[in-house]
């Protein structure tokens, strides 16, 4: 909605009156500096076209360079960009060109292991690339404020650790046991770090960005989980094992996560939501690991499993996670009516039976606002 | 100066000793360690982005015993090649043994990280066809004392790839 339009429905409802609206429309005309976005734009482009010429220069004579001119060329750009970085950071003077630098920097040392790799002929797998750019740019993830540098180290963390169980482990089923528990492990940090205590040693703009991108990726990778769990749930029982390494690896975890949850500034209600969330996850672990389930079973513990987010969210009114888990949940009987497609008019029968009931639940969810609101309070 | 800017500065810095440290223990290896040459085989070229790498087979001469039944699911399993006195791959470190290379027994093969493949700059056909036609292949690896091998050179047919590559 534009300005004016804005305007004019502050002027209907009588939060502000015609003279205030002519000097907001004012200043924003002639006070309030303006962005060159378009020349910035241009620039940009501008920028990307000379980066990617150099390069494409220096590929070009890739075999006339010596060796140690290469590295010495590498570590000389690694070392002034990291002295630019300090030096903006000491100044506080960060800007869009610092924190956009700074993942060059990132990437410049994954960049820098694929040229040693390079140079020195060594081999082995992507997940150990992966693995050692996790390992040394981790302090520099925690001490950035932005929330993409994390996203970056999360994401390289999770393929490469993933990679490397995979490749370690030929049986499947450990390799699902240890990577299914990532949500949980994001889902603890995330609660950890909504401590008061924390919250007052540490700065707010270094750790506020972390919880915010491991809470995305406790639910990204919580989706995850979950469809393997799905899918795991359906294989025969008789390669199921479940033993004490998963007791002992459960038990680590969810009391972590679960005194993490406790301890959070969440009200009563929300941290009840969570509990049951981690709950019925640990229990569908469990029976995906060791029974075949049928298909309605394995059904109504996922949308359990579903719900209970969304309700967590719900309480905080964020609408979008709220129906992202509708439509996960709208997706999985999707698939459980797929599942067990019998014919058109049984199926015919079954939507409009379902719509029957959600309607018959909003109307009484309606009619009983006021008690459940109360009911709600009671139980914060 | 702040506690925050003190980390600042380790954290700029850790990944850059890191890699410093990467490149001076190749480095060392490749002037300090033994030289061990031994032949090659096969062929997959394979175009990268600025240039591509020759992969290739060692031919160690030897295949990997029979494993002990193991309770572990591994499908490989840890094992070293002897070169002096004898030749022979053994799933323990090997005692009296003043050569060998640290790798893992896949099935029967014996294979060790960072000496099956080298890095060429450019795609060059006719390098190629002298890497087919060659009678002789060889690798040059440098070893150290705890088996870790680095290639040094490839040798087709009494010479150096390098020498090869800066005639073409």
């Amino acid at each position: 909605m534009s300005l004016k339009n804005k305007i004019s429905r502050w002027i209907s409802a009588g939060l502000i009156n015609q003279s205030q609206a002519e000097a907001i429309l004012h200043y924003e005309k002639t006070e309030r500096p303006r962005t060159t976005w378009g020349l910035s734009g241009f620039l940009l482009v501008a920028a990307c076209s000379a980066g990617l010429g150099m390069i494409a220069l220096i590929a070009a004579n890739w075999r006339a360079i010596p060796i140690y001119a290469k590295l010495a060329g590498y570590f000389v750009l690694l070392i002034s960009l990291g002295y630019y970085l300090l030096t903006i950071k000491l100044k506080n003077k960060s800007n869009f060109l610092s924190e956009s630098l700074l993942i060059f920097f990132v990437i410049l040392c994954l960049a820098g292991i694929g040229l040693i790799s390079q140079i020195y002929n060594i081999g082995g797998e992507f997940y150990e690339t992966l693995l050692l750019w996790s390992s040394i740019t981790f302090l520099l993830t925690l001490l950035d404020d932005k929330e993409l540098t994390s996203h970056i180290w999360l994401t390289s963390f999770y393929i490469g650790f993933s990679s490397w169980i995979m490749s370690a482990i030929v049986d499947t089923e450990v390799f699902f046991k240890i990577t299914l528990q990532f949500p949980v492990f994001f889902l603890g940090l995330t609660m950890a770090l909504h401590n008061q205590k924390i919250e007052k040693t540490l700065p707010l703009n270094l750790f506020l960005p972390k919880r915010k991108a491991l809470a995305k990726w406790a639910v990204f990778t919580g989706f995850i989980s979950l469809i393997s769990l799905n899918i795991l749930s359906f294989e025969s029982d008789s390669n199921k094992t479940i033993g004490a390494f998963d007791f002992i690896l459960l038990s680590l975890l969810g009391g972590f996560v679960f005194t993490a949850i406790t301890f959070s500034p969440y009200k009563k209600i929300q941290k009840n939501l969570l509990h049951g969330t981690l709950l019925l996850f640990f229990l569908f672990y469990i029976m995906a690991l060791s029974i075949e389930l049928n298909s309605l079973l394995s059904t109504f513990v996922s949308i359990l499993i579903l719900s209970l987010p969304a309700f967590f969210f719900a309480t905080f009114k964020k609408k979008k996670l709220f129906g992202l888990f509708i439509f996960a949940i709208a997706v999985r009987l999707l698939i459980f009516y797929i599942d067990i497609y019998v014919s058109l008019m049984v199926t015919g029968l079954i939507l409009i039976a379902l719509a029957g009931l959600i309607f018959i639940t909003v109307q009484l969810v309606k009619k009983n606002e006021k008690q459940i609101s109360q009911w709600l309070i009671k139980l914060e | 100066m702040l506690l925050f800017h003190k980390l600042f500065i380790i954290a700029l810095s850790f990944p850059i000793l890191c890699l410093m440290g990467i490149v001076g223990m190749n480095e060392y290896q490749l002037r300090k360690s033994q030289t061990l040459t031994l032949p090659i085989q096969g062929y997959d070229p394979r175009d990268l982005l600025s240039g591509y790498y020759l992969r290739y087979r060692v031919k160690y001469g030897v295949k990997c015993p029979e494993k002990n039944k193991s309770k572990t699911k591994r499908r490989s399993k840890l094992a070293y090649i002897c070169f002096k006195p004898e030749k022979s791959i053994t799933y323990s470190l090997p005692e009296n043994c003043s050569l060998f290379i640290k790798g893992k027994c896949d099935f029967s093969a014996f294979q060790s990280k960072n000496i099956n493949r080298y890095y060429i700059p450019e795609r060059a056909k006719e390098l190629e066809k002298l890497f087919t036609s060659a009678k002789k292949k060889e690798v040059v690896l440098s070893v150290t004392k705890k088996g870790q091998a680095l290639v040094k050179d490839i040798v087709i047919d009494g010479e150096s790839i390098k020498k090869l590559i800066n005639r073409l």
